[in-house]
């Protein structure tokens, strides 16, 4: 299954919720829930404290619509980086301590949506990600794994996997850069913008 | 003034934590620090960059999973008394938007409001000595706030509860009635009091008490009420005590039985 168009559809949905639509709320669930709750769920491995979590990303989601920015990345991004730090706040015994004003704090980093990124989102599957990420070196993919669904830094990464500081932020770096190589369009696969009055070569008729 | 070889250096280094950035994966302060940097620099950290965003691929790996359709209707029932905060506190039960006021001044209208029999005590315990430290350390008041309720309940589920007033937790007590740990109240106009409800499916409120000194610091209630056959649980502000809410709720939270 791809997510072709979402991102369109998410930012009218946006729009929507922030006018007090609760039925734009709705369709967002209906949209992303499942998701939301697998993220959830591989983070806090418990399905009641997983629902509780994607409960609250939702309502936060509703209430902070206002810091939403198109420009700094999609809504669905928003909202699983929502879901994902409440998890890991989960895991960790604490209140949710990364609200949703730290996580648009964190999202400010996005100064612009990365086209590698989006297109991913918006053409593979989960079972073609899982064939990428394969090929990541064992290393790489366990301290993504270890970020990215354990909420561990690059410091406890390193301890945990008995290597430098440095070396744990370099699997990180490398990893990610080569799943952003394995996924970026061929330049000549991309759509292409066509200015009006000119044809696909940029020529005037 | 930073110096060229400093600067580079330091440019160096945000490089490095690219994916660490991009995955979250850093210490609360040295995001900051990399924020700042990024968005002050000028030199371009395309490398940097171009790895912002990967977090949301990642989610993509998983398989979607089903949710209880009860909480679909859980999220739609908090949303329908949840404001948006499109504005400051302020007066919050008067100054909230029409679309959720809507909902709880419905709740009056349909007239289905419990008795007041044996009406809510609230008690009011300000711990002093926490106060001092924890007015201006949210985090710390945070942990201090789980910490305490996960004592107070012996391994009970501790229901969040969050709004423009403050956040805390409602929690079943092991006798009767259960128990609203609450941190970093905002003060009230004068007179004003903080009012607590509990709301069944159907969303009938019933009082349960009220806290009529904010406290900054952590502030525990007693209510005389368990939580079993409730699904919401929420705080409203009224001039005085009242058997049903005049505004829109400042705090909510949904109970799982």
């Amino acid at each position: 299954m791809t997510n072709s168009g979402a991102p369109i559809d998410d930012t009218l949905l946006a729009e929507r919720i922030r006018a007090g639509d609760r039925e734009a709320l709705g369709e967002l669930y209906d949209r992303y829930a499942s998701l939301a709750l697998a993220l959830a769920l591989r983070v806090v491995t418990d399905r009641f404290t997983a629902e509780d979590v994607v409960h609250d990303a939702f309502v936060a989601i509703w209430q902070q619509i206002d810091r939403f920015d198109r420009s700094r990345g999609s809504l669905r991004g928003w909202l699983l980086t929502v879901v994902r730090n409440r998890a890991i706040d989960r895991v960790r015994g604490t209140r949710p301590t990364i609200e949703v004003g730290t996580a648009d704090e964190q999202a400010l980093l996005r100064t612009s949506p990365n086209p590698t990124w989006e297109l991913a989102i918006a053409r593979i599957s989960a079972s073609e990600l899982r064939v990428v990420l394969a090929t990541l070196p064992a290393e790489q993919r366990e301290a993504i794994e270890l970020a990215y669904f354990g909420g561990r830094t690059y410091r406890e990464i390193a301890r945990l996997t008995g290597v430098p500081v440095g070396t744990a932020s370099g699997r990180l770096r490398l990893g990610l850069a080569k799943l952003r190589d394995a996924l970026r369009v061929p330049v000549e696969a991309q759509p292409v913008a066509v200015p009006v009055g000119r044809d696909a070569e940029g020529r005037e008729p | 003034m930073t110096s060229p070889r400093q600067e580079a250096l330091e440019c160096a280094q945000v490089d490095e934590l690219a994916g660490a950035a991009a995955l979250g994966a850093l210490d609360p302060d040295e995001a900051r620090a990399i924020t700042q940097h990024v968005a002050t620099c000028d030199q371009p950290h395309a490398a940097f960059r171009e790895l912002l965003g990967s977090d949301a691929v990642l989610a993509l790996e998983l398989d979607p999973m089903t949710p209880d359709p009860a909480l679909r209707e859980r999220v739609m029932a908090s949303v329908a008394v949840t404001p948006q905060n499109h504005a400051a506190l302020g007066s919050p039960a008067r100054d909230s938007s029409p679309s959720v006021g809507r909902s709880w001044l419905d709740w009056s209208s349909v007239g289905l409001w419990r008795g007041l029999a044996g009406a809510a005590a609230a008690v009011v315990i300000a711990l002093g000595g926490w106060n001092i430290g924890l007015r201006q350390q949210l985090a710390i008041q945070d942990a201090a706030l789980s910490a305490i309720a996960d004592v107070v309940i012996g391994g009970q589920p501790a229901h969040s509860v969050t709004g423009l007033a403050g956040s805390g937790y409602v929690i079943d007590s092991d006798g009767p009635g259960s128990t609203f740990l609450v941190a970093g109240l905002q003060e009230l106009p004068s007179g004003d009091i903080y009012e607590l409800w509990l709301l069944d499916a159907a969303g009938t409120p019933l009082a349960v008490g009220t806290i009529e000194v904010a406290d900054p610091g952590l502030v525990v209630v007693a209510l005389e009420q368990d939580l079993s056959g409730f699904a919401l649980f929420a705080v409203t502000v009224e001039a005085e005590r009242v058997d049903a809410p005049t505004g829109d709720p400042v705090m909510v939270g949904a109970i799982r039985n």
